[in-house]
C-alpha cells in the first residue's frame, strides 16, 4: 500500500509531462544533442497519448500503446538496476530480468490510465545543466490544469543514442524514491521478495 | 589536611570535565577525523536548504564524511563538496539526497548508493543528487494556491 502511494506523486506529474509537448518543437532536432532528445522522446509520446485523430490502435490500454514508445527513449535495463541498487548484483540473471519485465510495466502501467480524460500540459524547457562527463539533465516547467510543476530529465549517452536514465518531479527522483523502497523490501526479504511486490503490482487480481 | 584533600579532589574532578568537554567538541565538531584524512567528492544542488559546512554526511544512518565547502556556482546552484573517509567506495550511480532530522532539525546529506561497476574517483562528481524539499513553499502553495492557476467561474 506503501509502496504505491509514496510514489504516486511523481509518476503521475513525469507522465502529465510526457502528455503534454507541444508539436511546434518537434521540429527537425539533431538528436545528438540532449535537450533535442528530450523534447523529441515527449514529443513522441505525446503522439500515442494524445493523438491528433480519434485512434485507440484497435482499442488498446493506453499502457500498451505507450510501453514500446517509452522503450525506445527510456533505458529500462538501466532504470531497473537503479532502481534496485546495491542488490542488483545478488539478483540471478533470470531475476534481473524478471525484474527490468515487471518494473517497466509498473512504471507505465501503474500511472498511463490517469492520462486518460487529461487536459494537455503546456510546458517550458530550460537550458541543459551538465551533471557529469556524459549525463546532463534537462529541467523544465509543467502546467498541468494550471497547476506549475518542475520536472528535469536525466540523460546519459549510452553506446548509441541518448537514453533517459531518471525522472525528477519537484525535486523527488523516481530512481531515488524506488530505491529506498526495494531496497528495504530485499534488507527483509531478499531478491524473491522483491520480485514478489514487483510482480504483484503488475499482475491483475485474480478474476479481473 | 582533610579540606585540602577535599579541594584536591574537587580541583581534579572539575579538570577532568573540561577535558572531556574539550574532546566532545573536537569529536563532534567539523573539524573531526574526515577534515584531513580521506578524499573529497563534488555534488551540485539546486537548494541546500540550510545545510552547512560541517553538516554530516551519511550512509543507512551511519556517518560516512562531513561537507567541507558549498559555493555558488555561475547558474546559482550549489556545488558542495563532500569529504569522505578514504575507504569508502561509492559507485558511480550513488544519489546524494539533502535530508533533515526530523520535521526541524538539521539537515544532512543522505547517500544511498548505486550498483553501477565504475566508482566515484577522488575529486569527482556525484551526477545524481535530490535537493532539499521545500516544506514552506509546498505549504503555501497548498494554503494560498497559485497565481497560474486560473480561478473557477463554477
Amino acid at each position: 500500500m506503501n509502496f504505491m502511494t509514496s510514489s504516486l506523486r511523481p509518476a503521475l506529474l513525469w507522465f502529465a509531462v510526457l502528455g503534454g509537448m507541444n508539436a511546434a518543437i518537434a521540429q527537425e532536432t539533431p538528436l545528438a544533442q540532449p535537450a533535442a532528445f528530450v523534447q523529441h522522446a515527449v514529443d513522441d509520446v505525446l503522439s500515442v497519448v494524445f493523438p491528433e485523430a480519434v485512434d485507440h490502435s484497435a482499442d488498446l490500454h493506453l499502457s500498451d500503446r505507450v510501453l514500446p514508445v517509452l522503450t525506445r527513449h527510456l533505458d529500462f535495463a538501466a532504470l531497473t538496476r537503479r532502481a534496485i541498487g546495491p542488490a542488483w548484483s545478488r539478483f540471478s540473471r533470470d531475476e534481473q530480468q524478471r525484474a527490468t519485465t515487471a518494473f517497466s510495466v509498473l512504471i507505465v502501467r501503474s500511472y498511463a490510465t490517469r492520462l486518460d480524460g487529461r487536459q494537455r500540459p503546456e510546458i517550458s524547457y530550460e537550458p541543459a545543466i551538465l551533471l557529469s562527463a556524459g549525463r546532463w539533465e534537462i529541467p523544465s516547467k509543467v502546467s498541468v490544469a494550471g497547476t506549475p510543476y518542475r520536472i528535469g530529465y536525466r540523460v546519459e549517452r549510452s553506446s548509441d543514442a541518448w537514453r533517459i536514465y531518471d525522472i525528477v518531479v519537484e525535486g523527488v527522483s523516481l530512481v531515488a524514491n524506488y530505491r529506498a523502497q526495494l531496497g528495504a523490501i530485499f534488507q527483509k526479504g531478499g531478491a524473491a521478495a522483491v520480485l514478489q511486490a514487483l510482480e504483484r503490482q503488475v499482475t491483475p487480481p485474480a478474476g479481473d | 589536611m582533610k579540606r585540602s584533600g577535599l579541594e584536591l579532589s574537587v580541583g581534579t574532578f572539575v579538570l577532568a570535565g573540561l577535558l572531556a568537554i574539550g574532546w566532545f567538541a573536537v569529536k563532534t565538531g567539523a573539524g573531526s577525523s574526515f577534515s584531513r584524512s580521506g578524499y573529497e567528492v563534488r555534488a551540485r544542488f539546486s537548494d541546500v536548504g540550510g545545510l552547512r559546512a560541517g553538516s554530516p554526511v551519511m550512509i543507512a544512518g551511519v556517518s560516512v564524511g562531513r561537507v567541507s565547502n558549498i559555493v555558488l556556482d555561475e547558474q546559482f546552484a550549489a556545488i558542495v563538496a563532500i569529504r569522505l573517509g578514504a575507504d569508502l567506495k561509492l559507485s558511480a550511480d550513488t544519489i546524494a539526497s539533502i535530508k533533515t532530522n526530523g520535521l526541524m532539525g538539521d539537515k544532512f546529506i543522505a547517500l544511498s548508493p548505486g550498483s553501477d561497476a565504475e566508482n566515484v574517483p577522488p575529486g569527482g562528481t556525484i551526477s545524481d543528487t535530490e535537493s532539499a524539499i521545500n516544506l514552506e513553499s509546498l505549504i503555501s502553495r497548498l494554503a494560498f494556491g497559485n497565481v497560474t492557476t486560473p480561478t473557477s467561474t463554477r
